[in-house]
């Protein structure tokens, strides 16, 4: 059996940090074009990380862009010592949770279309097909289900299953980002997969 | 279905990576950002630079919380006996206030009398009206009467 065709996690960390730190610098004497640059090369995982956090795209573009705008006033306390993309990750990670801890049981889904690829392909749609035979209402479904089981998750587990098991992560990386230690990470990651296990059963 | 082929719940999570959001929407956002960080948005006075500085290392907030506590209640521990070695509560009581003695400053000098008055003093013009007078004038007097 073929592996899914699902897309590998756009997570390896910042490729060239030399460069982020010459953009960081130019950034912190107002030049708002090396800013522009900084948001396009990390725009998309932080957007990810809290639209899968909210399951709402404009929640996510929201918080996405205050973010990114409190990253540019706050860019003059950054020092160096962690990569810049951490240190936004950071950012918009703890906006996140602050913003969900608020909204707290008023969860209103607004998902963004899947992949049109994903209707047609075929071992993805193996494993819907045996619940349904329309198979894209069968999809549609999952991905509720599946957004459903998230926002069921504690913010502090959803948010170390989305950082590590969607945006690919490392444990380091996530422990550095949520101030926690590797071992925390993994106990929450763990307890994370048996929760979702049992909300998702009917598809395993 | 195949046990070996089985969906893995990290499988199924991994799902959540097709979801993408419309067409065009990564071109646009880095524009809206600039935009509104050129319109002055989100400039900070230093209460909000500090609470930047917390919601990015929320640790530090609460380093500073047991800061602040820790001086208030080393504060509260050391004033007594600070105020005991310095000798201000020999009587035992820590708040009690040394009396003072007032002094007569604006008392005249003895065996002088003087008649005093600050009683504002109208000085109406003739053959104006009194409600055309535009301003009363406070005149202080002292008057010295002599031994």
């Amino acid at each position: 059996m073929q592996a899914l065709s699902i897309p590998a996690p756009n997570a390896e960390p910042a490729a060239q940090p030399e460069e982020d730190l010459a953009l960081v610098r130019r950034a912190q004497r107002e030049d708002t074009a090396a800013y522009d640059e900084l948001i396009r090369r990390y725009q998309e995982r932080i957007y990810a990380t809290i639209y899968h956090m909210t399951s709402n795209h404009e929640d996510a573009n929201d918080l996405a862009q205050e973010a990114f705008i409190k990253g540019y006033r706050a860019l003059r306390s950054f020092k160096g010592d962690s990569s810049f993309y951490t240190w936004v990750y950071r950012i918009a990670v703890n906006k996140t949770i602050n913003f969900l801890k608020q909204r707290k049981n008023r969860v209103q889904m607004s998902l963004n279309d899947m992949d049109f690829n994903a209707e047609h392909d075929p071992e993805l749609l193996a494993l819907v097909s045996h619940n349904t035979p329309r198979r894209d209402l069968a999809l549609a479904e999952l991905q509720e289900k599946l957004n459903a089981a998230l926002q069921k998750l504690s913010e502090h587990h959803r948010m170390v299953v989305v950082l590590h098991d969607i945006q690919g992560l490392s444990h380091e990386e996530i422990g550095e980002i949520m101030d926690c230690n590797v071992g925390t990470v993994r106990s929450r990651l763990f307890y994370a997969r048996q929760q979702l296990q049992a909300y998702l059963a009917e598809y395993l | 279905m195949d046990p070996q082929a089985r969906p893995t719940v990290e499988k199924i999570i991994a799902l959540k990576r097709l979801e993408q959001p419309p067409p065009g929407y990564f071109r646009l956002l880095p524009e809206r950002i600039i935009h509104r960080i050129e319109q002055g948005e989100g400039q900070s006075n230093i209460w909000e630079f500090w609470s930047a500085a917390f919601s990015i290392r929320p640790v530090l907030a609460y380093a500073l919380g047991l800061t602040v506590c820790g001086a208030l209640t080393a504060g509260i521990w050391f004033a007594p006996r600070m105020a005991q070695s310095a000798g201000i509560a020999a009587s035992g009581d820590l708040w009690a206030v040394e009396s003072f003695k007032t002094a007569a400053v604006d008392a005249p000098p003895s065996g002088e009398r003087w008649l005093g008055s600050t009683n504002p003093i109208m000085t109406p013009r003739s053959g104006e009206s009194l409600n055309l007078i535009p301003e009363g004038r406070a005149i202080p007097v002292s008057l010295y009467l002599g031994n």
